[in-house]
């Protein structure tokens, strides 16, 4: 460009840089438009949904709020990437393998500590040890915490991704897949898999509550820099959701049975394998996840040579959980 | 002479349209006869109905005393256009039914018949690499192969130049008298049915009007005057008909 | 004075036929003969004109690929959507060392096997109904409602069918490749001219061998252009049945890539897919030109 045009383009660029750092009123800090998800393996997303308090919460602001369904992780995290959606609920190890092959996003909510995970048989399966599944199929959604559980299982097992045959279906596919005996097992994920034990008698081959990587709330970069504020606000609406359900168990069942379209049974194993009382990321989050992250590199999820402890630093923000204070349980 | 082919169609109608009514023909072998006349008059039918493409006439056809039933290997057609099979070399299409003994560029046959016509150098190429009037003579040469007594032509030289066309009448001249058979010739140009024919036939609407004789020594010089006396003679028929 | 009559010919653009004895060494004195020379007569002009055209197809991908790689460095793309082609090739050279030439195979194995099975179908069927009149009533308007059935909507109803092994994978190929080549058989049989036709039946050739002599080898063109569009819809068929649940393969490679955030591996995957695919129509469009080198056609015109 010449130089008149290159002057006025540095002085307007100036100009806004130093109303942006004032944060002067003139310039809006807050969104059009907020867009979440909303997913059948987030119960508080679904209660967030189903009482509108985030709408109300951003009404006076005249900001609004779209929500779009995800199917997993996998979904969430290529929404997110995507610029599709501004928040996004992933399974923690998941957020991390993103960030590492280059998703800008940034954790900063926990929203469950769940058991969500674990490794069914068929009801009739011969199966009996995670070491007779070499050579076996075994359906498992990729880039989910499901996966990852299978892989870190595995592992456990000496036996590596390359001796099974994963078979890459989204949760619920995965699930007909076991039940119609076209796959020896699957790496379940709720509620889909309290539906298959309840409903067709599968079988939890291998359970272990610490290879479940937690329930993260992620953002996008960009979303988290330009709107701070909107960050917070979407945060104390969760919260308002995630003490609802610590206080009326009964009825937040109902809702994840109505939501999911899953029977109240089910949606009760599901809620009964969750944690909701420590939503503050943290340390213990980034030290459970810089243990499970070698198998990233292992299985070449991500590029050789990177570096997942320095990806998980700067994946988890704890900024927007500041002042959140956690009852003990008692 | 014998009579070779002997004819007479009671009736023959496309749909309610009528197109042939009590023609009778006869043809002597070695002969050669032009049928000229008006577009429409029913000649290329007639041909049609005597090459056995179209059996679906009342009337009887008969070639050397025997009734001909369809298609024969003793009567050949000659179209409009060369129709070779644009796969198939000149020598191959030349010998298209000769079942397959061996390559055909090595047939004896089919490489007197090309000499004859002036292909012998072509003899390997594809059909689109002839001009229009090497593609006929291959046509002529293909016709000739099941050694027929009688040729049937259907403005055979028509699409061509007018030096070309003069090259291949003189052509099938000369391939009527080394082989025998005998031509029915359709044609719109009377200069050619006068320079080629024993007789005339001029039809309209779908009858024979006139069979005129033309006898006239050959090789016919197409200068002199009783060539041109002879044209006048058709001319005059059929400006007669038309003017009913 | 009768003169013999005799054609001269310069020369041929088909290489059988040049000889130095068919070339006359008298110049055509008379108009008559210059008329009998063949139409083509200036091979060197064609082959020089195909050398040059030959590179220039070169140019564009090459720039693309250059334009990708500066804008991707400079800044004008972020990295992370569109990786530069020097970071593909990286990830080549890594999915290499992890088996891509497997993946590689079990994607060809795959599509050569459903390609086959739907050309045999395509051209039985087309030759059924291009052929009979009968066939054509009875077959014709199912195949045509068939056709229009996008490729993704079959993929439910195949796993629902078959599974997930590879029966659902190579019959969704079957199906992509069937009508282009059954559609270009069956027009080229309609299209054949009447006139070669009436030639076969001045022979007297039954309805079976003038269909064999005559109509498939006039609707070989037809034909040839089926069976290269079947192969690309193969192809595309391929990654929809690799979506099924696939553990090896390019397709699946595709979905890996995507699932764990690696737009690298997906355009990788392209990438491979691409070359492939012309590799393959390559080899067709070799066989074509042979089959076909008589057509007389605007694509096999020599000047």
């Amino acid at each position: 460009m010449d130089r008149r045009s290159f002057i006025k383009n540095t002085s307007v660029l100036s100009l806004a840089g130093l109303s942006a750092s004032l944060s002067l009123p003139v310039f809006a800090a807050t969104p059009q438009e907020v867009r979440l998800d909303y997913a059948y393996y987030s119960p508080t997303s679904l209660v967030l949904k189903k009482f509108g308090w985030l709408e109300e919460a951003l009404k006076p602001a005249n900001v609004g709020v779209k929500w779009t369904l995800s199917q997993g992780s996998n979904r969430a995290l290529e929404y997110l990437a995507a610029n599709s959606i501004d928040f996004g609920s992933t399974a923690g190890l998941a957020a991390v393998l993103s960030r590492a092959n280059g998703n800008p996003i940034k954790s900063v909510y926990v929203y469950s500590r769940p058991e969500w995970t674990a490794l069914l048989v068929a009801k009739d399966s011969p199966i009996q040890s995670v070491a007779q599944l070499k050579g076996k199929k075994i359906a498992a959604t990729k880039g989910t915490d499901p996966y990852l559980f299978l892989l870190r299982t595995l592992k456990l097992n000496g036996l590596r991704k390359n001796d099974v045959e994963i078979v890459h279906l989204q949760h619920a596919d995965g699930r007909a897949a076991l039940e119609s005996g076209r796959v020896d097992a699957w790496a379940g994920l709720d509620p889909h898999m309290a539906a298959s034990e309840l409903q067709a008698n599968s079988r939890l081959l291998y359970r272990n509550v610490a290879f479940n990587t937690y329930g993260f709330l992620n953002v996008t970069e960009d979303f988290a820099k330009k709107y701070p504020d909107t960050v917070k606000q979407v945060i104390a609406a969760y919260e308002r959701a995630r003490l609802w359900i610590l206080a009326n168990p009964k009825e937040a069942s109902q809702i994840q049975a109505d939501e999911a379209k899953i029977s109240l049974a089910v949606a009760k194993v599901q809620l009964n394998r969750t944690d909701f009382s420590n939503p503050v990321i943290g340390l213990e989050h980034s030290d459970a996840l810089k243990a499970a992250a070698p198998i990233l590199l292992q299985e070449d999820l991500v590029k050789r040579g990177t570096d997942v402890n320095k990806v998980i630093d700067e994946l988890i923000d704890t900024r927007f959980v500041q002042g959140i204070v956690v009852k003990k349980a008692a | 002479m014998t009579t070779l082919l002997d004819l007479h169609i009671h009736d023959k109608h496309f749909d309610e349209r009528v197109v042939l009514q009590d023609v009778s023909l006869s043809l002597q072998a070695g002969e050669v006869v032009s049928l000229v006349g008006k577009s429409g008059c029913g000649k290329s039918t007639l041909l049609r109905l005597i090459a056995g493409l179209d059996r679906n006439f009342d009337g009887r056809i008969a070639l050397d005393g025997k009734p001909l039933q369809g298609v024969s290997q003793d009567v050949g057609l000659i179209f409009q256009e060369p129709r070779l099979l644009p796969w198939l070399t000149v020598a191959e299409n030349v010998g298209f039914n000769r079942g397959s003994k061996g390559a055909a560029n090595a047939d004896p046959h089919i490489r007197s018949l090309l000499q004859e016509v002036g292909l012998i150098d072509a003899i390997d190429a594809l059909p689109k690499h002839l001009s229009g009037g090497m593609a006929q003579r291959a046509a002529i040469a293909r016709g000739l192969y099941n050694q027929p007594r009688l040729l049937l032509l259907d403005e055979p030289f028509s699409a061509v130049d007018a030096f070309t066309r003069m090259r291949l009448q003189d052509l099938l001249l000369t391939l009527a008298t080394q082989h025998g058979f005998a031509v029915l010739l359709v044609t719109h140009d009377i200069d050619e049915a006068a320079y080629l024919s024993d007789r005339v036939l001029i039809m309209g609407q779908g009858e024979i009007i006139d069979d005129l004789p033309i006898e006239l020594a050959r090789p016919r010089n197409r200068h002199a005057d009783a060539l041109a006396q002879a044209r006048d003679r058709i001319l005059d028929v059929l400006e007669e008909i038309h003017a009913i | 004075m009768p003169r013999s009559p005799s054609a001269s010919l310069t020369s041929y653009s088909d290489k059988r036929l040049v000889s130095a004895s068919a070339v006359t060494t008298s110049r055509p004195r008379t108009v008559q003969a210059a008329n009998e020379q063949v139409v083509t007569d200036q091979p060197i002009k064609r082959s020089k004109s195909r050398l040059s055209l030959g590179w220039l197809g070169w140019i564009l991908p090459i720039a693309l690929l250059g334009f990708a790689e500066v804008a991707a460095h400079v800044g004008w793309v972020q990295a992370r959507l569109l990786p530069p082609p020097s970071e593909i090739a990286q990830t080549l050279s890594v999915l290499v060392d992890q088996g891509l030439f497997g993946h590689i195979a079990a994607s060809s194995t795959r599509v050569l096997s459903g390609y086959a099975i739907g050309a045999i179908l395509a051209v039985g069927f087309g030759l059924l109904v291009g052929l009979s009149r009968h066939a054509e009533a009875f077959f014709e308007p199912t195949f045509q409602a068939l056709r229009a059935i996008p490729s993704l909507a079959w993929v439910p109803l195949l796993l629902l069918w078959f599974g997930i092994d590879e029966t659902p994978k190579i019959t969704l190929i079957a199906i992509g490749a069937f009508f282009p080549i059954y559609l270009g058989l069956v027009s080229g049989i309609r299209n054949v001219d009447r006139k070669l036709i009436e030639l076969g039946e001045m022979y007297g050739l039954s309805s079976l061998t003038l269909a064999r002599r005559i109509v498939l080898p006039a609707a070989l063109p037809s034909l040839f252009t089926g069976l290269r569009n079947g192969l690309s819809l193969a192809w595309m068929f391929l990654v929809a049945a690799e979506l099924i649940a696939a553990t090896r393969g390019i397709g699946y490679l595709l979905t890996d890539g995507r699932e764990t955030s690696r737009p690298d591996v997906v355009l990788a995957a392209i990438l491979l897919l691409a070359i492939l695919g012309k590799l393959t129509d390559s080899l067709l469009k070799w066989l074509e030109v042979r089959k076909l080198a008589w057509s007389d056609s605007l694509a096999t015109r020599s000047v």
